[in-house]
């Protein structure tokens, strides 16, 4: 079958002059001209936001759009909705386009949810009669009913949010665009807000085009992914190929040593600095599946804490928390510490993962950390096999750890 | 499983007016008017009350101060407030369209960056819009008609209104289509646009009528704003008087070419209006 998303040799071009406005100005045009009338035909500087992008998308396929800001992820949405025109190449369609670059677009204070959902509705593409037949699933699905005809502005930002996604998720077409729409609101709305989304995709088997920094909800959502990076399409294959391409790629992952900065606000202990090594003290960035390695913590106690107890977790390049160790609690003196921690039988995939460190004093938390340091698994393997990324393999529960005060 | 190409992306377009894809958002443009109606008048006490108001008041001041100075001038041949608040009323249709049209290409920015719609419709349903508030306005005057001479109204040529009509909404909506799309590119011209109104203003017999006292080039000037013969128009629909219907048909086929190349220039700017606005 033909794909319902064929593009073909895709660019767009932006002209950048040197001093960048927010918009033109006549006079800057003129004096432009008076003072040098070749400017007219020097050509400005070219930036391609994408170039040569070639893609076909099979019907029902969702894919997500991974890259870092300004790849050009944002200007491919905007190609395929038809808001901005390419400067090269063609895109054929065969399915209707809706597209969600943003919520609640033209959402206004002074008017009723009411009146918001019809406008809303009918900028996004739906007919009248469509809205009506839908607006009471709508207002059902965003929860606002008792607000319904109440003025916006008097909504919550919450609300607001709620209802914005409700009419978005009502929307029928062959084709969605979605870019980074997730990214606002609660935990709860995200939540809700992916349902609806694996609802669409794997349910309604619509086709999904779907752009997000968050990994984790990316991998959820979309069985292939495609890499943009300076506008170039770089890889289109299974997620979690392109996400470890990415992460590895735009990242510098190569520390070892993690200093932990801003330490001024914590009033009992924290930690200052956080170094990965192999078991010959060494320091290291980059370990082989299944070599052993060790974390040193460095922490100071500012007075001696009772029933102390010292967390790492480890956190997937996905986002999604694996596992956790801990030391055993125990009184401790004010001053510093170096803590040692080992495993001999714990095994991790290929991949990131990032550390989140925690201290506390009778279960309650006093310092807390995420995204403190990582480690990094490559795909060089000492093992008779290969562990994809974010698997952990645990042969037995090994920890070890040991600690020295140090002033 | 559908499998026709329902679109294709080009990099530029075949220009069109685009007539049939407008078609296929006409509850859009439906929608997109209405909205601008009700935020309009929405946190005002008085609310839809000010679309009567505003031309009633203006016309009475302009009555307490103007009327000695006008009265006496023979071109007008008509109760003078009856002159002004039709001459105030016409005016606010078409001055309502341009300055909407301008402002709601740059106040929807934020829409028009993240939703593809023919952009056609900002202007359109602006003139919509405005059209609304004459509509409520005009009524206001066929009750002052009714009180002034019920006669007047056997002698109603809606000929002469829909002409007129035709020329301020076509007129309105090519000075609209035309200065929006240079605020998109220069926003100079949303400077411009002022003093271009207040000119048109006081180039139309609107408050007074000086036909009669200008002569040569100057009449010719006078007569190549299609307003003049709007307003003519628009007043001898409700009193009695003849006008060459010549004139009428040559200003509106005039207006509708300005409105065209107007529709050229909107379309080409609509091209990148995304990119730069």
């Amino acid at each position: 079958m033909e794909p319902i998303i064929e593009i073909k040799d895709l660019g767009k071009k932006f002209k950048i002059s040197h001093q960048q406005k927010p918009y033109l100005s006549l006079r800057d045009s003129i004096f432009t001209i008076l003072k040098n009338p070749t400017a007219i035909f020097e050509s400005k500087e070219d930036f391609w936001a994408i170039k040569n992008i070639n893609l076909n998308i099979g019907y029902g396929e969702s894919i997500g759009i991974i890259g870092k800001n300004g790849a050009g992820k944002s200007t491919l949405l905007k190609i395929l909705s038809k808001i901005t025109p390419p400067t090269t190449g063609k895109i054929i369609l065969r399915g209707r386009v809706a597209s969600l670059l943003e919520v609640g677009t033209g959402f206004h204070p002074e008017l009723t949810g009411r009146e918001n959902v019809f406008f809303n509705g009918a900028v996004l593409g739906m007919k009248r009669h469509e809205i009506k037949k839908k607006f009471d699933d709508i207002v059902s699905f965003s929860g606002v009913e008792k607000f319904i005809d109440t003025p916006l502005k008097h909504y919550s930002s919450g609300m607001q949010l709620r209802l914005a996604f409700a009419v978005a998720a009502f929307l029928e077409s062959e084709i969605l665009v979605v870019d980074e729409v997730l990214a606002v609101g609660d935990s709860e709305f995200q939540k809700r807000c992916l349902g609806k989304m694996e609802e669409v995709t794997q349910k309604q088997g619509r086709t999904v085009l779907f752009v997000s920094h968050n990994m984790g909800q990316i991998s959820k959502l979309c069985p292939k992914s495609i890499l943009l990076e300076d506008g170039e399409l770089r890889a289109f294959e299974k997620t979690s190929e392109v996400i470890h391409h990415y992460l590895s790629h735009n990242f510098q992952r190569d520390k070892s040593v993690f200093e932990i900065e801003n330490l001024q606000s914590y009033q009992e202990a924290c930690v200052s600095k956080i170094e990965v090594t192999d078991v010959q003290n060494n320091l290291k960035q980059n370990f082989k599946i299944g070599e052993k390695y060790k974390l040193r913590v460095h922490l100071e106690l500012l007075h001696d804490i009772s029933s102390f107890v010292v967390g790492i977790g480890f956190v997937s390049e996905m986002g999604i928390p694996l596992r956790s160790i801990w030391t055993t609690p125990q009184d401790y003196k004010k001053g510093k510490y170096i803590f040692e921690f080992e495993e001999k039988d714990v095994c991790y995939g290929k991949g990131i993962y990032n550390l989140t460190i925690g201290l506390s004093s009778h279960l309650n938390a006093i310092f807390y950390k995420e995204q403190a340091g990582y480690i990094v698994f490559s795909d060089e393997s000492i093992l008779p096999y290969v562990l994809n990324s974010g698997a952990v393999f645990i042969i037995a529960n090994s920890l070890s750890y040991k600690y020295e005060k140090v002033d | 499983m559908a499998n026709k190409i329902i679109s294709i992306i080009l990099p530029k377009s075949r220009f069109s007016f685009g007539l049939k894809e407008l078609m296929q958002y006409k509850d859009l443009i439906y929608i997109y008017a209405w909205r601008e109606v009700k935020i309009k008048y929405k946190q005002a006490v008085l609310g839809v009350l000010w679309i009567v108001l505003q031309p009633l008041i203006l016309m009475l001041i302009i009555n307490l101060f103007m009327s000695k100075i006008f009265n006496t001038n023979t071109a007008i041949s008509m109760p003078y407030y009856l002159f002004v608040y039709s001459g105030l009323i016409l005016w606010g249709l078409f001055s309502n369209i341009v300055n909407n049209t301008v402002n709601n290409i740059v106040s929807n920015a934020g829409i028009i960056k993240k939703v593809y719609f023919p952009r056609l419709i900002i202007p359109i349903s602006s003139g919509l819009a405005a059209l609304f508030d004459f509509i409520i306005s005009y009524i206001v005057l066929l009750v002052f008609l009714v009180i002034t001479d019920v006669n007047l109204l056997f002698h109603f040529n809606i000929l002469y209104l829909v002409f007129s009509l035709m020329i301020v909404v076509l007129f309105g909506l090519a000075m609209g289509i035309i200065f929006s799309s240079f605020v998109v590119k220069y926003r100079d011209f949303k400077y411009i646009l002022p003093f271009f109104i207040q000119l048109l203003f006081f180039a139309s017999p609107i408050i007074y009528s000086f036909e009669s006292k200008i002569s040569g080039i100057f009449k010719y000037l006078y007569y190549l704003n299609p307003l003049v013969l709007a307003f003519d128009l628009f007043r001898k629909s409700f009193i009695n008087g003849d006008i060459a219907l010549q004139d009428s048909l040559l200003i509106i086929t005039v207006v509708i070419i300005v409105l065209i190349i107007g529709i050229f220039l909107f379309r080409k700017t609509e091209e990148y209006i995304a990119d730069i606005i």
